[in-house]
């Protein structure tokens, strides 16, 4: 009976589908009470006003802005990391002399406290008493860099920030991979005399797909969600350049106190979002196989 | 084998550690409970014995002398207090989150007025005066020892709301050598402001900044821009209680303090929050800021500055004669009861203690800050000899605080939030001040008459 | 041919000495600057050689609450990514190695359910545990942190159960062993590299998680990023004793990383299975 019960997949899967399901539920349920209501903590009492946030979201241009900063965001970075980590993980990938601990140090960002980075590149990138201008003007390359303070360069700032921190993980995950590559296919590339780039194209890259993919997955969700270091760095300023959604719903439900309208802002975020992944997932699967 | 059994006792490991977790949480509080009910026996001269509050502090130099004083107060009164510290950023949204769910969580909770009237509105704090008279619990209460103008911000509808822990205002500093190397008098308006700026910059070469002001999105900005729309003779309401932000004069205000920042002012001005503004400015590498009075200290302190002695203070410039409001701040972070509060006696003794002029003088000596709420420490012999420097300044520019410097509202912090993204895009040329302050009064407005 | 060997090796060596520099100078001046006064923590040039001094771990270590709050944070996060590890080996083992009808939906779900920001997740928790009266309590705090991090783990070791060879599992059942027995002695050892990255990865992010704690927490459970945080204050960052905290924080995940680096470096057991 219980060997029977074992065997079957779904005791495997319950304990997880339900914490996540049951969770979900209540997020959900208790979400769209809020979303249809009008909290705001300042006031004692809120009222039922029906779909009123979801048009007032509609019609609201800083969400909207926020909304494609969030796209610029989290495609930049991650498109910087995936480019990076995998870079950093084939160029690392050969014994050599005080590798063990290359890689232990470069797990060292990742392992930071977010809001401490954070702060600490905004000390940084301070254009007067900051050390990144100061070396920059040393080697040469101008020590007048607005870093934070320009509409222009305070996303790519907090981009570097984010892709600092982050680029460790995923190389951590395409190290893993390369790790665990079988070396027969690279080895039977290199008899039948294929270049360096055709090694790495035609096999590294595709017996290292599942890591990328994954390493993709896990980090474009997480760049959207980024939240620490834009709040210690610009709190979403200057002029809004750095305002992802998900700090416009903080700043409406922390700053403004409307619970109910961060709430609208987030379902929102959270439908589209969900709707992207689960289309590039489906995709991304099916390409795989 | 061996990896199984090892992976077993792993997961066995990790149950029982949360089963040991829960045990130990809830035994821990079995204890409070016995000892509370002992305690109210034990009775004495100690009434309150046993009683145990939770007060919810904000990161700050005056909630550290605190924690390190709590020791004295639980011997003397036997109550227990567990002390929260937060960051001053997050305390409302947590304080608020807790009185909205009526979790009674927090007995007390200290906090910046501008957001003592959303906690009034919510009907979530409660008024001290019936506490205050009476007698046999407010041994410590003082009030003559407050900072009046700290004491009155406390007051909504002639009701004392909160005791005043901090407070400050905000004033003009400049580098008294470089005044007198260049030629320059102390300005009294803003054109004397702009031209005392663009002659520092000129004759420095552009190595010293005129002026560095904040430029942060936000309170930041906010809080150092409302100098200049009072000091033009703007205002944030107006008599209909709508916002006045696209008036001439909080125009003219906002078109200034672009051109200063812009002509005279430091790279990267935008994104200076209070910090970038403080340390630019007592490195040497401005000649004047406006900003909180609390910032003297710093530049009179050899640790952190290299213009000590150097700095003088100065009320902040006005354009008009006739404001229609002082243009230097009051700001004030007082102690609030929650009304859910089961001991409000206990936590009225406490507020009283934490505020009175023996635990304030004390912090002198801990922690010292400039912002101090008693009178009594303001004359100690520490506060002297470390602000002494600015203490008059200071003084002047407090008497003259506008207590509606920030608006004073339950919507006060949308609206600040509204206003920071407007002076941010007119500071960076995205949008002119007028167009840009007409954004943010539109929304403003919409926000107030939503009921 | 050698010399050529050597120019070679010293270029790589340089590149990997540039790359060491980007990633490390913010832990160095982090580090530094906890032993540094205020003056020198903000001086330009910067000063690397410096007269240290203790007075920020003093001024740490001084706070009645530190040490509790370090306490706190050591107890939920690993008894959190230990509970969220048990769960997602044995969904992922599922994921990975069973034919079951609507596999791909349950996978995307578990995907999806990693979307939602955590502000959304924050506030209807929050308001249920103040009516159920379980708020302030470590297990609260662990079941939300085991929440966050489940996708991701289950995520993470499908992947690393994918590359055991199904050969394996089918020998263990010629063996003899039954599903449970070769997924705790077969299939579990094969993939430690793949559990311990996993499970290093889940205690960074419960360890540092801030948001979570600053609602979910009180004085009793209170977690050392709260902690760090409230030195932000109203009138600035205290660096000193920020920095000091920061270090602080940082170190038992550092020499976690370390103790677990052989894994990660072995990654998958691989070469014993050639």
């Amino acid at each position: 009976m219980i060997r029977q019960l074992v065997n079957r997949s779904q005791a495997w899967i319950l304990p997880t589908m339900l914490v996540l399901g049951v969770m979900s539920a209540i997020v959900m349920g208790y979400s769209i009470y809020m979303a249809v209501r009008d909290i705001n903590l300042i006031k004692s009492a809120s009222s039922f006003v029906g779909a009123d946030n979801f048009s007032a979201l509609f019609q609201d241009a800083r969400a909207w802005g926020s909304l494609s900063r969030t796209v610029v965001f989290s495609v930049s970075a991650t498109a910087v990391e995936l480019l990076f980590g995998l870079g950093l993980a084939l160029y690392l990938n050969r014994p050599f002399f005080g590798r063990k601990l290359v890689r232990t140090l470069l797990l060292i960002p990742m392992i930071m406290t977010p809001v401490v980075s954070g702060l600490i590149w905004r000390v940084f990138y301070d254009p007067n008493n900051g050390i990144v201008n100061y070396y920059l003007g040393q080697l040469g390359l101008g020590d007048k860099h607005n870093w934070l303070g320009s509409t222009d360069l305070a996303m790519v700032s907090v981009i570097i920030a984010d892709v600092w921190q982050w680029t460790p993980f995923v190389f951590l995950i395409l190290a893993a991979g390369l790790d665990a590559m079988p070396s027969e296919p690279l080895e039977a590339a290199e008899v039948d005399g294929a270049s360096s780039f055709q090694r790495f194209y035609h096999v590294v890259l595709p017996l290292l797909a599942p890591s990328l993919m994954i390493a993709f997955l896990l980090r474009i969700i997480d760049s959207v969600k980024t939240f620490d270091i834009i709040y210690v760095m610009t709190r979403g300023g200057p002029s809004l350049a750095t305002e992802t959604t998900n700090m416009y719903a903080y700043i409406q439900g922390f700053n403004n106190f409307n619970i109910s309208y961060a709430t609208v802002i987030n379902l929102t975020i959270t439908v589209i979002i969900t709707f992207l992944f689960t289309t590039l997932y489906a995709r991304l699967s099916k390409a795989r196989r | 084998m061996n990896k199984g059994a090892k992976w077993g006792a792993f997961s066995l490991l990790a149950v029982s550690v949360l089963v040991g977790g829960c045990g130990s949480n809830g035994s821990n509080s079995g204890g409070n409970a016995g000892a509370s009910a002992s305690g109210s026996a034990a009775g004495g001269d100690m009434p309150y014995k046993g009683k145990e509050i939770t007060v919810l502090l904000e990161g700050h130099s005056t909630s550290n002398a605190i924690q390190k004083l709590l020791p004295d107060f639980e011997k003397k009164t036997g109550i227990k207090v567990n002390l929260e510290i937060v960051p001053y950023s997050d305390l409302t949204s947590k304080a608020l989150i807790n009185f909205s769910s009526r979790s009674g969580r927090y007995d007390i909770v200290m906090d910046d007025i501008v957001h003592g009237y959303g906690y009034v509105n919510g009907g979530y704090v409660e008024p001290l005066d019936s506490l205050a008279s009476n007698a046999s619990i407010s041994g410590d209460f003082d009030q003559a020892d407050f900072v009046p103008e700290y004491l009155n911000a406390m007051k909504i509808d002639d009701k004392l709301y909160g005791l005043p822990v901090y407070g400050e205002s905000t004033f003009l500093m400049y580098r008294k050598d470089l005044f007198e190397q260049y030629g320059i008098q102390v300005p009294k308006t803003f054109d004397d402001l702009m031209e005392a700026a663009k002659t520092v910059k000129e004759k420095s070469n552009g190595e010293i900044a005129g002026i560095t002001l904040r430029g942060e999105q936000g309170i930041q900005n906010v809080y150092v821009w409302a100098t200049f729309l009072w000091g033009f003779g703007g205002q944030w309401l107006n008599e209909q209680g709508m916002t006045d932000l696209e008036s001439p004069e909080a125009v003219k205000a906002l078109q200034f303090y672009k051109d200063i920042l812009n002509q005279y002012g430091p790279t990267g001005v935008a994104n200076f929050g209070w910090q970038e503004n403080r340390l630019l400015f007592q490195q040497g590498k401005a000649a004047m800021t406006i900003d909180a009075t609390v910032n003297g200290a710093y530049n009179e302190d050899p640790k952190e500055s290299s213009i000590v002695g150097k700095v003088g203070y100065a009320p902040v410039p006005t354009q008009t004669d006739h404001p229609k409001g002082g243009a230097s701040s009051l700001a004030v972070h007082g102690m609030y009861l929650s009304k859910e509060s089961q001991n409000k006696e206990a936590a009225w003794l406490f507020m009283t203690w934490a505020t009175a002029k023996e635990q304030q003088i004390q912090s002198m000596s801990i922690d010292p800050n400039s912002g101090v709420s008693s009178l009594a420490a303001m004359k100690d012999e520490a506060f002297l000899t470390k602000f002494g420097a600015f203490k008059d300044t200071m003084l002047e520019a407090i008497a003259n605080g506008n207590t509606q410097y920030l608006p004073q509202i339950p919507q006060s912090n949308e609206i600040i939030n509204n206003t920071g993204v407007a002076i941010s895009k007119a500071l960076l040329n995205n949008k002119s001040p007028a167009d840009a302050l007409k954004e943010a009064n539109g929304l403003n407005n919409k926000l107030l008459s939503a009921k | 041919m050698r010399k050529r060997n050597a120019a070679r090796s010293a270029l790589f060596y340089a590149g990997v000495a540039c790359l060491l520099v980007f990633f490390m100078v913010p832990l160095v001046w982090l580090i530094s600057t906890s032993f540094k006064n205020s003056r020198d923590a903000f001086a330009i040039p910067p000063k690397w050689l410096f007269q240290p001094t203790l007075d920020n771990y003093a001024n740490v270590f001084d706070r009645s609450d530190f040490f509790k709050a370090f306490g706190n944070s050591v107890f939920v996060s690993l008894v959190s990514t230990l509970l969220c590890l048990c769960l997602a080996a044995v969904t992922a083992y599922a994921l990975a190695y069973f034919q079951f009808p609507r596999k791909s939906k349950i996978m995307t779900f578990i995907l999806s359910s990693r979307v939602a920001p955590p502000i959304l997740m924050l506030l209807p928790v929050y308001f249920i545990s103040v009516q159920l009266g379980v708020n302030d309590s470590y297990a609260l705090l662990i079941f939300m942190y085991m929440l966050m991090n489940l996708p991701f783990a289950v995520l993470m070791l499908v992947t690393y159960f994918e590359d055991i060879p199904s050969e394996i599992r089918e020998a263990a059942f010629v063996d003899g062993c039954s599903e449970t027995r070769t997924f705790f002695k077969v299939i579990l050892p094969l993939a430690r590299g793949g559990l311990a990255a996993t499970f290093i990865l889940s205690m960074v992010l419960a360890w540092n998680e801030f948001l979570i704690g600053l609602v979910m927490t009180g004085k009793m459970t209170q977690t050392l990023p709260v902690l760090v945080t409230s030195f932000m204050t109203f009138q600035g960052t205290e660096w000193g004793p920020l920095s000091a905290a920061g270090t602080f924080i940082m170190l038992p995940m550092l020499v976690f990383g370390i103790f677990v680096q052989k894994h990660l470096v072995k990654g998958m057991t691989m070469g014993a299975v050639k």
